[in-house]
């Protein structure tokens, strides 16, 4: 199982966004740090496929990005994305279900035992206007985690949950990284101290720093702070 | 399949959960009850007096009408009508519309008295078989020869002119009559293309505008299946309100004036046409134009969103046009522009316009009559902008949030 993301570009205009990233993910957990305007968001659409780069390419054991294939095997929780309000929380997951291409059977069952894992199986029936910010991001998860996806890719996840739900879903991720590629972005340091097999810092669209966190010399967020001194400061 | 019908079922779901779709539908459901019903409503006063009610003239006149039904317009009938009609012949309306004379005696020909008055108004004494259908014959050839229509063309109507056969036979068509008029299947279009300006404009749009479209367009059938689910359930949407309007307007028509008259010659009514139709024939052309025209507005409503981004956009595209073909009469020299601008929705299902045009469009020695080419070239618009919109679709890049 391998991602690999060869030479990446996108160019705005006289503006690069994302500079030649070439990267090879095998499973584990990906944690990308960034300032804003890193590039982060734009380098996941592209893996994602829902943004085309100028230059270069995103595979998956061949499969090009582009492909029906690949998507098959993606899960993708966007940082700000939108629900149907007058959906219900099983509806939507279940329409999801049939847009992944699974089948009726499966996707009642793995709906449901996404219901139960995100804790939303009480208010499956509700309609999701009616839910909260934390509730809305859990069914964000649970939609990426339908298809048992090879490749998961999460931008900003844990925005919204309670710190509960964080070490809930930290574990989470944690074991999905035992079997897929998972890469998710944060501005939250600690997170990724917890469950990054390896750790990547984006800087004006370019990779500043890959590593694993015995590499980091010292504390992770005093070596982001270093890191990053110039734009935060 | 099943996926595709399960994202179908889901597709539905959303765009009649919409307010842009369940909001305009009622109201135009309430408006159009409301115009249906207005048909029987009110009375014909005469002088500030009260004559009859709108529904008691056309029980009258629908019972009166089918005694006549199935008699042919010949010396024998036009006898018949001019003997009745001598009677109240030179006396104003308000001296004998109350008198039973005219009640029992006159009123039973006024079906046949329409039917001449239409065709030539000539005068009630000269009112012979051979006068009617020689006065007919000379309008028909007028309107053909100065139809600005090509040597090729005037010969094929001549040809139709030729298999009509006279003396026409009465028949009591009023339903069929107010169906293919503009009160009928053209209203339904009409109202139906606001519907569909309105809701069927949101139907990708919404998918940006509410940030949903990242996890569509990311998934396995996001970019497939998902767009061909879109488009038919928009599809469906459509053809649902349209066939509520129908039968809405069909079944008021029939209450109101019975389902009589199908195979009436549409010369009863249009005089100086030569087009071998009945008014049965013309309702099924009609409601296959509207079906397909209403279709193709919904897939390019949906489609010009999409393309412009902007359900606003779309909808002025839309509604624009709509007003246009109401309002923007082509001139016939320019005969390309004007015969396309005739198969717009609203002015081929227009009777004494884009549908009885006597421009034809010639393949060779095959020779189609506008409403019969409009079928074709709107099936092929569709398949057109169902692809174009596919590709547009697809190359749906999601940037800049």
């Amino acid at each position: 199982m391998e991602l690999i993301v060869d030479r990446l570009t996108k160019r705005y205009k006289n503006k690069l966004v994302v500079d030649r990233l070439s990267l090879h993910f095998k499973e584990g957990v990906y944690g990308l740090l960034g300032a804003n305007g890193a590039g982060k968001t734009t380098f996941m659409r592209m893996i994602c496929g829902i943004l085309t780069p100028s230059e270069g390419s995103v595979t998956f054991d061949g499969l090009d990005v582009t492909q029906e294939e690949y998507r098959a095997v993606l899960g993708y929780l966007p940082q700000d994305f939108g629900y149907y309000p007058h959906f219900t929380g099983r509806d939507f997951l279940l329409y999801l279900a049939a847009l992944k291409g699974l089948k009726k059977q499966q996707a009642v069952r793995r709906t449901e035992e996404l219901l139960e894992l995100v804790s939303l199986t009480g208010a499956a029936e509700k309609k999701i206007r009616t839910y909260s910010g934390g509730m809305k991001q859990r069914l964000g998860i649970a939609q990426a985690l339908l298809n048992d996806p090879k490749i998961l890719v999460l931008d900003e996840p844990t925005t919204g949950l309670d710190p509960k739900e964080r070490v809930k879903f930290r574990n989470l991720i944690e074991r999905l990284g035992k079997d897929s590629i998972v890469i998710f972005s944060t501005h939250i340091v600690s997170d990724i101290e917890h469950i990054a097999d390896k750790i990547l810092m984006m800087r004006e669209g370019k990779i500043v720093f890959s590593g694993t966190k015995e590499e980091v010399e010292g504390d992770l967020e005093e070596f982001y702070l270093e890191t990053f001194s110039e734009e935060i400061s | 399949m099943r996926e595709f019908a399960t994202l179908f079922t889901y597709e539905v779901k959303k765009i009649s959960q919409s307010k842009s779709t369940w909001v305009p539908f009622f109201l135009l459901l309430v408006l159009f009850i409301f115009i249906q019903c207005t048909f029987s409503m009110g009375a014909v006063y005469l002088e500030g007096e009260f004559l009859e009610t709108h529904a008691q003239r056309e029980k009258i006149e629908r019972k009166n009408g089918l005694k006549l039904s199935g008699r042919k317009i010949d010396d024998r009938l036009l006898n018949e009508y001019k003997t009745a009609y001598a009677k109240v012949a030179g006396k104003e309306p308000t001296e004998y519309l109350r008198s039973e004379v005219y009640q029992k005696e006159v009123r039973p020909y006024s079906g046949v008295d329409s039917i001449i008055q239409g065709i030539t108004g000539i005068a009630l004494n000269e009112v012979t078989e051979d006068t009617l259908y020689r006065a007919r014959s000379a309008a028909v050839d007028y309107k053909r020869e100065h139809s600005g229509i090509s040597q090729e063309e005037k010969a094929y109507w001549l040809k139709q002119e030729e298999k009509l056969k006279t003396p026409f036979t009465y028949q009591y068509a009023q339903s069929w009559i107010y169906l293919i008029s503009m009160e009928g299947v053209y209203r339904i279009c009409l109202l139906v293309s606001f519907f569909i300006a309105v809701s069927m404009s949101g139907v990708f749009f919404n998918e940006h505008s509410q940030k949903t479209d990242q996890l569509l367009l990311c998934s396995r059938f996001g970019r497939t299946r998902l767009y061909r689910a879109k488009i038919v359930a928009g599809i469906f949407v459509t053809l649902v309100v349209t066939l509520i309007l129908y039968g809405i307007s069909l079944a008021g028509a029939f209450f109101m004036w019975g389902a009589d008259g199908f195979h009436a010659a549409i010369q009863l009514f249009m005089g100086d046409y030569s087009g071998n139709l009945s008014v049965g024939q013309i309702f099924i052309s009609m409601s296959v134009i509207l079906i397909l025209s209403c279709v193709l507005t919904a897939v390019f409503t949906m489609v010009l969103s999409e393309l412009l981004r902007s359900n606003i956009g779309a909808m002025a595209v839309v509604l624009v046009m709509l007003f246009a073909s109401r309002l923007v009469q082509i001139p016939a020299e320019l005969r390309i522009i004007s015969q396309f601008w005739s198969f717009l929705p609203l002015n081929i299902l227009k009777l004494d316009f884009g549908f009885t045009d006597y421009r034809l469009i010639s393949f060779g020695n095959v020779h189609l009559t506008g409403w019969q080419f409009v079928p074709f070239f709107y099936l092929f618009l569709l398949a057109l902008v169902i692809c174009l919109g596919e590709k547009v679709y697809c190359r749906f890049q999601v940037q800049g949030r």
